[in-house]
């Protein structure tokens, strides 16, 4: 399987959740951003072909560039993105069967240019069909992270998807529950609108870190639907405080025998 | 799951791999391609064998192997089939050597 364009790229991360609705690509975005400013070369990858949202919430109209049969990703706030959004127009639905989506993934791993990257995240679209499979088969991925929020259906659902990467051999470097805590601007107090420890318990339960607990914040759904995603918008907030430590949990995670192991991505020519 | 640390050819009719815990297996290329798990080969729900052996028209010689992400390989043979996918697992519990097959 050729490869040339990720062979440039140290580590590459999936951001995934059981469901939808649970912030994903809002904890894509801003995690790529923090290890942007945590000074490491970064791209993300919009795997989410029926729905991509990261073109609206970093304010991407323009189209990608085609340059000797590769694709240029797209260049915002220092990090390079490429999604189908980009591609088509917003209010054009995706309309697509299963092996297209493969098509079209593999295009993007394998037509884009990314260059020399640290990391590169890729925004998978929830649940565990075509596009996730496509990834995990065609990638040599260093590790997933498995987005949840606090309620207990959200925690079923990321039991499952934690299930998918153990099949396919993928590492989960751990779990991330947003939605967290919510701190509420008149009383200052803390305040678990879901269930307090959920995401916690999923970790215990399953066995692995719990990366990170994002807490909901209004500027989050403005920054985002802004095109300023809220790390930028708000560095000083509790939530952009949660996603640099976040950035900093995802690489000890890396750091701690996670990454590509051997053989690798292997190719033998009888 | 045991991995593979090293993969390699050993002759024109035999696949090596290591695996991280130093076991060294050998695989014959008509053994690996009769037991090939795709639908085409393997019913899907029963497990049933469709390509039996002695089916296959001459020896047949892997042409390509590649990884399938960081669970297995995918074999291109020399009569056109590609679509099985052989994880480690299922590789592991084909291994010929003598000590694997009194298991």
């Amino acid at each position: 399987m050729s490869q040339e364009s990720l062979k440039n790229i140290r580590h590459v991360v999936a951001v995934a959740s059981g469901k939808g609705g649970v912030g994903k690509s809002t904890v894509a975005v801003n995690l790529t951003l923090a290890l942007a400013k945590a000074g490491f070369a970064c791209g993300l990858l919009d795997a989410d072909i029926y729905g991509p949202s990261t073109p609206m919430m970093l304010g991407l109209k323009e189209r990608p560039g085609v340059r000797e049969g590769k694709v240029i990703p797209l260049e915002v706030f220092g990090i390079k993105v490429i999604s189908m959004g980009v591609l088509t127009t917003e209010d054009m639905p995706v309309i697509w069967r299963g092996p297209m989506v493969a098509n079209i993934l593999q295009q993007f791993l394998k037509q884009v240019e990314w260059g020399n990257l640290d990391f590169l995240i890729i925004d998978l679209p929830p649940g565990t069909g075509d596009a996730q499979l496509t990834l995990t088969q065609q990638v040599s991925l260093s590790g997933a992270v498995i987005v949840t929020t606090p309620q207990e259906v959200a925690l079923l659902d990321a039991r499952r998807g934690l299930k998918m990467f153990q099949q396919v051999n993928v590492p989960v470097l751990g779990i991330i529950e947003n939605m967290s805590w919510f701190v509420c601007d008149q009383c200052n107090k803390r305040h678990t609108i879901f269930k307090e420890g959920g995401g916690r318990k999923v970790a215990q339960e399953l066995d692995l870190p719990l990366l990170g607990e994002i807490p909901l914040d209004p500027n989050v759904a403005v920054g985002g639907d802004g095109a300023r995603p809220v790390l930028l918008s708000h560095p000083d907030s509790l939530v952009a405080k949660a996603y640099r430590e976040l950035a900093q949990s995802v690489q000890n995670a890396l750091g701690t025998g996670a990454q590509k192991e051997s053989p690798g991505e292997f190719h033998l020519r009888w | 799951m045991q991995r593979p640390a090293d993969i390699k050819k050993i002759d024109e009719r035999t696949l090596g791999i290591s695996w991280e815990d130093v076991h060294e297996s050998i695989y014959d290329a008509t053994f690996l391609r009769e037991n090939c798990t795709c639908a085409a080969c393997q019913d899907e729900w029963t497990g049933e064998r469709k390509l039996l052996p002695g089916q296959l028209p001459q020896a047949v010689l892997p042409v390509t192997i590649d990884s399938v992400g960081q669970y297995g390989l995918k074999i291109k043979w020399s009569d056109g089939h590609s679509t099985g996918i052989y994880t480690y697992e299922y590789l592991r519990g084909l291994c010929q050597c003598s000590s694997c097959r009194k298991k």
